[in-house]
């Protein structure tokens, strides 16, 4: 009895046994699952934490890339749009993709003919992964090429620099290459300006209503007067704003490469001339400066003068003796050279030094030549110089130096940027401000009583001077058949504010100018002509004291 | 005695196990919808600056067009196609002195 106690005991405890194991299993492997569970959710949280609190960066490739402006506009004074960045296509090739090089550049040369069809299919053929086959195509363009459905050609989209004043202004504003860095113009001189992050647009100088009249007339008097070209510039004098700077031909600066070497050329400020007898006044008011003769002096200009073995030669022979005014207002040679000798080459160079006539224009833009200068200054060529020639400088030299001269006398360095407050124009005293009244009204009398007469503007004050110089023959010397004129003007004369130049290259003589190719037939009237356009548009302009006998007539 | 403590701490735990993964759980579904409002948000934004970037597109070359629609050489060459305008000669010009004699006051309208 008490062994089957025992027995029924034991079994009973071993049979608690198994149960607990089997729950502390059950229980072991809860616990398990509770812990992995809570350690996935963990992991999760701390993941979304991660993602949502920390991972700005990651995400932000998913954002479109902001549309950056590659190259800020360019405007004109008043805000006009010379030069903008828009979107493009540029068309590229794969040329492994390609099925058929040589028809697939047949059909593209057939579709833009201005590409070669025999670099094209070399260039389909290479043994490459990527080839630029043309850039900067328009979206009409570039649906045209899509249209053609040819394998291994694809677009990528681009900024392109587009000029939609095309042709006006185009030496001026310059260009780009397709890389969309400037090359030329404004647009290389403000490169840097343009092309920071956020760059605010650019203002030039330049009126576009003034530029297009200046160009205009010179397109129209080059092709009246048949010459090689024209150029011209509009200065204020008083800030050396270049309100207007054309050389034609011109050319269209959203094609530059189609255009030849020449016509890129900006006659204004690349070509040196000699420029003739607009110098003179330059002399006078050196010899005004320096006190080497008086207004009252006479010169016996009607005798033949020589120097150095040499005959100087008066185009407007006069039959009397001259004072200074008539001096200038007759052109003559002779009186000219009389009052350089007395100035010296010393004197004469430290003058021209310090207007600016002995170095390049220090202005903004690449496109400004050196003047060509005679190794050895003798006294011939202090004779020579003061009425142009031996001395070649580019049109926008001179007018700067002429429009220092009637500005009370303080030359302002030329820009081709817009002044503002913050950056005021800084001149320097070239002459005394009673010289530069002097000659403000010898050059007035130039105009009304000179040969300068058909650039006068009833209104307007028009100061000015003629200059016809013979360009250097091949053989030495000068070749009389082939003419530089120029007329350089200023106005109004009560104010002087502008100072400009028209310079015609080559012209010819033509029936209403009785066959005569000098500047008062040719370069004067087209000067007359430009200042009846931009006078009523520029501010400063209008000769109050003239206007005053002008509208007499209409006093009761 | 000392068994009927243990088992209500341990029950007590339980609950605040319990309570805390019930946080987590919450805390994680506001996540994951304030992720979800976040990327909502970054999408409109992006759609946005999307749109303002084709508009900045669309007015640079309205602005091209404009240009050149209103280039000098463009508009003389439609004046004398179509109006035979020409431009303001200095003749025509009159400074402010000029007006009384332009328009002198007529007796009796002075008030």
């Amino acid at each position: 009895m008490t062994e089957s106690h025992a027995f029924q005991n034991q079994q009973v405890l071993t049979l608690a046994d198994e149960e607990y194991r089997t729950v502390s299993e059950g229980r072991i492997r809860i616990r398990i699952g509770v812990v992995a569970f809570i350690f996935m959710l963990l992991i999760v949280i701390v993941r979304l934490a991660e993602i949502s609190l920390f991972s700005s960066g990651e995400h932000q490739r998913n954002l479109p890339q902001a549309i950056k402006i590659a190259r800020a506009d360019l405007t004109d004074r008043n805000g006009e749009l010379l030069a903008t960045t828009l979107e493009a296509y540029s068309l590229y090739a794969e040329p492994r993709r390609v099925w058929n090089p040589r028809e697939t550049a047949e059909a593209l040369a057939k579709l833009r003919p201005h590409l070669n069809r025999v670099k094209l299919q070399e260039k389909l053929e290479a043994e490459r992964s990527f080839v630029w086959l043309e850039r900067g195509l328009t979206p009409k363009e570039r649906q045209a090429v899509f249209d053609l459905g040819l394998p291994g050609l694809a677009f990528r989209k681009e900024p392109k620099r587009v000029y939609p004043r095309e042709n006006l202004a185009s030496h001026m504003v310059g260009f780009t290459n397709v890389d969309m860095v400037g090359v030329a113009g404004a647009e290389r001189a403000f490169n840097a300006d343009l092309t920071t992050d956020d760059a605010p647009s650019v203002a030039l100088s330049m009126d576009l209503r003034v530029q297009f009249a200046l160009a205009d007339e010179l397109a129209k008097a080059r092709k009246k007067f048949d010459a090689l070209d024209a150029s011209g510039v509009v200065m204020d004098i008083r800030t050396g704003e270049i309100v207007a700077m054309a050389s034609v031909p011109n050319f269209n600066p959203n094609n530059p490469d189609t255009t030849s070497p020449e016509i890129l050329f900006n006659h204004a400020a690349m070509s040196t001339y000699d420029l003739g007898s607009v110098f003179k006044p330059l002399t006078m008011a050196m010899a005004l400066e320096d006190g080497a003769v008086s207004k009252t002096e006479m010169f016996p200009v009607q005798k033949p003068y020589k120097v150095r073995n040499k005959f100087i030669r008066d185009d407007h022979a006069s039959d009397v003796p001259l004072n200074m005014v008539g001096v200038l207002g007759k052109s003559s040679n002779r009186g000219t050279a009389m009052i350089a000798q007395r100035i010296g080459a010393d004197r004469q160079q430290f003058h021209l030094r310090n207007l600016g006539l002995l170095t390049r224009v220090d202005y903004e833009l690449a496109e400004s030549a050196k003047p060509q200068v005679q190794d050895r200054w003798g006294e011939m060529t202090t004779v020579t110089v003061s009425y142009g020639h031996g001395l070649s400088v580019t049109p926008l030299a001179l007018t700067a130096a002429i429009g220092g001269m009637l500005n009370d006398g303080v030359y302002v360095t030329p820009t081709v940027r817009k002044h503002s407050v913050v950056s005021p124009a800084v001149g320097r005293r070239v002459f005394r401000s009673e010289v530069s009244r002097d000659m403000v009204d010898m050059m007035r009398f130039v105009v009304t009583d000179g040969t300068g007469r058909k650039a006068d503007v009833p209104g307007y004050g028009v100061m000015g001077k003629t200059g016809t110089a013979e360009k250097p023959s091949e053989e030495g010397g000068y070749d009389q058949t082939r003419l530089v004129t120029s007329f350089v003007a200023a106005f109004p004369h009560s104010s002087p504010r502008y100072a400009m130049i028209v310079t015609l290259d080559e012209p010819k003589g033509i029936e209403g100018t009785h066959g005569y190719a000098t500047a008062g037939w040719n370069a004067a009237p087209v000067a007359g002509q430009v200042i009846r356009r931009i006078g009523p548009i520029l501010p400063g302009a209008r000769d109050d004291s003239q206007y005053a006998q002008m509208q007499s007539p209409v006093t009761p | 005695m000392s068994v009927s403590y243990s088992s209500s701490a341990r029950a007590s735990r339980r609950m605040s196990w319990f309570i805390l993964f019930l946080i987590g759980v919450a805390l994680t579904v506001t996540l994951y919808f304030v992720k979800i409002h976040a990327q909502s948000a970054k999408r409109d934004v992006r759609d946005l600056t999307r749109a303002i970037a084709a508009e900045e597109v669309s007015v640079r070359v309205l602005r091209a067009e404009l240009a050149y629609l209103k280039s000098p050489a463009r508009l003389s060459d439609l004046n004398e196609a179509h109006l035979g305008l020409t431009p303001v000669l200095p003749e025509q010009e009159r400074g402010a002195h000029d007006i009384e004699g332009l328009f002198p006051l007529v007796e009796g309208t002075e008030n």
